[in-house]
């Protein structure tokens, strides 16, 4: 039950990108179409869920332990970096499928603040470790589900004859921003 | 100066170098920023019993001493004669979006004199209202009322909590029956403001319940160690630090005094009970502070 | 290369949230009013100078393939420096702030600034492209903050200039975030083809 309240929070309530505003880049760059929309998901799943398990390990097994939380920050976004790149060098290896559909995604997603920020948020709420993990999974649904919606919309958009200012980003971030308005009749839901 | 090659050697001594040259850097930093920090954070807790405990209502507190009750911290505040003047005690609930903690100040009748929002998460421009919603409205003329000359009367309503005592007065939302005005269209952050003021009060009134049978133990040498034994079996953690204004203690007691703390402490709980208006949330003491408001 | 057009390159023809569309997440995030949208241009403009200024220091010292996590190290070490002097001076900022200074890190500005300006430029001129581009973002902020503010609670920099109960509440939550940088992008896209 508890794991359920933290899936809809975490996907609807306090979607990670339209009520937390984390991961926009990656929101505004991939979501012309819905194809890549989908493959960004599924890389951000796959790292965001990984790194949230190593950084949730790293902090309490040595951070805490050696009291040297202050290089909280210097040490999470290393251990990404480290991350992308080598899932990037598995995946090549272990299923080069999934490297085709992921692989051209994969480096943008060490500046992808989700990924910190999720891992920061995870060890400031005071989660568990399978908590952490729940939590992390479900926020990378809830971005990927933000993100497919999105490009859905813009594919559409597309089409629609706009004043020359508008075009590209502006029309984009106000689309956005009524998705978010979609997206607030779920507060207060959890 | 030329670049470095990218030979494996090289990579590895340069990279090392620059991680502990910002480890070391970073921990001389955390070692200058330490104190502040802990000041700061002491700082934000002090403030905001001074805030809930105004001098002109309760007087100069001496010194504080804090009681844990369901994990509400209680800082019971004493004057400088000893008396029990009043309490800071935290309240907490579930708001519309997440936790909501509030620090109330209770005289020493249970009548609550201000209080503070510790944290909150509610939705901005709404829910966040909370924090000067209860109290008495204030008129904020913005700069094109003065330039027309016309000032657009705010709705009026009745929401102020200070004063009101949570043993007599309904402190609830008048959706709810209560005697209060919610904050407009957020109901639910109401309730969960004034359920956070109702646990305070609980709290407050638990500790108070304590406190007599703490200070019901006989008053001879061995009862008043008996008592501090109790003291520390009920949880009760007495902030040693004599919080506050240290200068007025200094100036108001001579050093003996100071170093004999503990005995100080012990006749602060004596004459707590014995000669202090002891408190109580006794309906006749009640009243009358009432009509003094 | 002239100073004054590195100087002025940030804050109006390059400027990197209006014109090259960097670093959104703390442009909407922390911009629900002006004044915390200014301390995170701040923010941003110090750790920014100063990554760029020790970059381009040790830019000789750094092997090429090793050069971003190098530089990651540097810029976070920075961010730390900021979030442990905001915690202890500023600490009311700090909290409503909150994890918005941590994630200065991977602010695309910093990096892309280290990556593109300061690693082939001298230590003078790499300060300068630090300020103008951190007053850049800092004006950015600013303004989006400000707008919002001044549409949602009729107050600017938290003087009133309008009664409250005529403000559109919709500006200071998250989709009026969205909705402001559209239209304030939309306005400098106009401006700049004109």
């Amino acid at each position: 039950m508890e794991y359920l309240l933290i899936f809809i929070s975490a996907v609807f309530v306090n979607n990670i990108v339209l009520a937390q505003f984390l991961g926009i880049c990656p929101f505004l760059g991939v979501s012309k179409k819905v194809d890549t929309a989908l493959g960004m998901s599924g890389a951000v799943a796959f790292v965001l869920t990984i790194a949230t398990i190593v950084t949730y390990v790293v902090q309490r097994s040595v951070l805490d332990v050696y009291n040297l939380q202050y290089l909280q920050t210097i040490v999470f976004i290393l251990i990404i970096a480290f991350l992308v790149q080598l899932v990037e060098i598995i995946l090549k290896k272990v299923s080069p499928a999934l490297y085709q559909a992921l692989g051209v995604f994969l480096p943008l997603i060490t500046t992808n603040c989700a990924i910190l920020g999720v891992a920061i948020l995870v060890i400031q709420k005071n989660f568990s470790l399978m908590t952490g993990v729940v939590y992390a999974f479900s926020t990378a649904i809830g971005f990927g589900l933000a993100l497919v919606i999105f490009s859905g919309l813009r594919e559409q958009l597309a089409l629609v004859k706009l004043p020359k200012g508008m075009k590209g980003t502006p029309i984009a971030l106000i689309v956005a921003g009524i998705l978010a308005m979609a997206f607030m009749g779920f507060s207060g839901m959890v | 100066m030329k670049k470095l090659e990218s030979t494996f050697p090289n990579m590895l001594i340069v990279l090392t170098l620059i991680a502990l040259v910002a480890a070391a850097g970073l921990a001389s930093m955390n070692n200058l920023t330490k104190e502040p920090i802990a000041v700061s954070a002491k700082k934000k807790s002090d403030d905001a019993i001074k805030k809930v405990l105004p001098k002109d209502k309760v007087g100069v507190i001496a010194r504080t001493e804090i009681v844990e009750v369901n994990d509400l911290k209680i800082n019971r505040a004493y004057g400088e004669n000893g008396c029990f003047i009043g309490a800071a005690v935290e309240g907490n609930a579930t708001g519309f979006s997440g936790d909501v903690l509030v620090m109330v100040g209770f005289d020493k009748d249970g009548n609550i004199l201000e209080y503070e929002v510790l944290k909150q998460s509610e939705t901005p421009g709404l829910g966040t209202k909370m924090t000067t919603w209860f109290k008495p409205q204030v008129a904020d003329t913005s700069l094109v009322e003065k330039i027309v000359g016309f000032v657009v009367e705010p709705a009026k309503v009745n929401s102020s909590i200070l004063g009101l005592n949570p043993a007599k007065n309904n402190l609830t939302v008048s959706k709810d029956g209560g005697e209060l005005d919610a904050i407009t269209a957020s109901t639910i952050s109401s309730r969960a403001f004034l359920l956070a003021i109702a646990n305070a009060y609980n709290a407050y009134d638990e500790a108070y319940k304590n406190n007599l049978k703490n200070s019901s133990v006989e008053k001879s040498i061995e009862g008043q160690q008996e008592e501090t034994e109790i003291v520390v079996d009920e949880k009760i953690v007495k902030n040693k630090k004599q919080v506050a204004e240290k200068k007025e203690i200094k100036k108001t007691t001579t050093k003996d005094d100071l170093k004999e703390t503990k005995d100080l402490e012990l006749k602060v709980v004596e004459v707590d009970t014995k000669t202090c208006a002891t408190p109580t949330n006794n309906q006749n003491n009640g009243k009358e502070i009432d009509i003094n408001e | 290369m002239n100073k004054l057009k590195v100087l002025t390159n940030g804050l109006i023809k390059e400027n990197p949230v209006l014109v090259l569309l960097l670093g959104m997440c703390p442009t909407l995030g922390t911009t629900s009013s002006a004044i915390n949208g200014m301390s995170m241009g701040l923010a941003t403009t110090f750790v920014l100078i100063c990554s760029n200024v020790v970059i381009s220091l040790i830019k000789n010292l750094i092997p090429d393939k090793v050069r971003i996590p190098a530089f990651i190290v540097v810029i976070a070490s920075f961010v730390t420096i900021v979030q442990m002097s905001m915690q202890a001076y500023l600490p009311e900022l700090y909290e409503s702030l909150g994890l918005f200074i941590p994630l200065i890190v991977v602010n695309c500005i910093v990096l892309g600034r280290a990556e593109a300006f300061a690693a082939k430029n001298s230590v003078g001129v790499s300060a300068l492209d630090g300020i103008s581009m951190g007053l850049g973002f800092t004006i950015a902020l600013t303004l989006l903050g400000s707008m919002r503010e001044l549409l949602g609670t009729g107050k600017l920099f938290s003087v009133a200039i309008y009664p409250s109960g005529y403000g559109m509440l919709l500006f200071v939550l998250a989709p009026g975030a969205f909705i402001a940088l559209g239209y304030l992008i939309a306005i400098v896209n106009r401006l700049r083809k004109a």
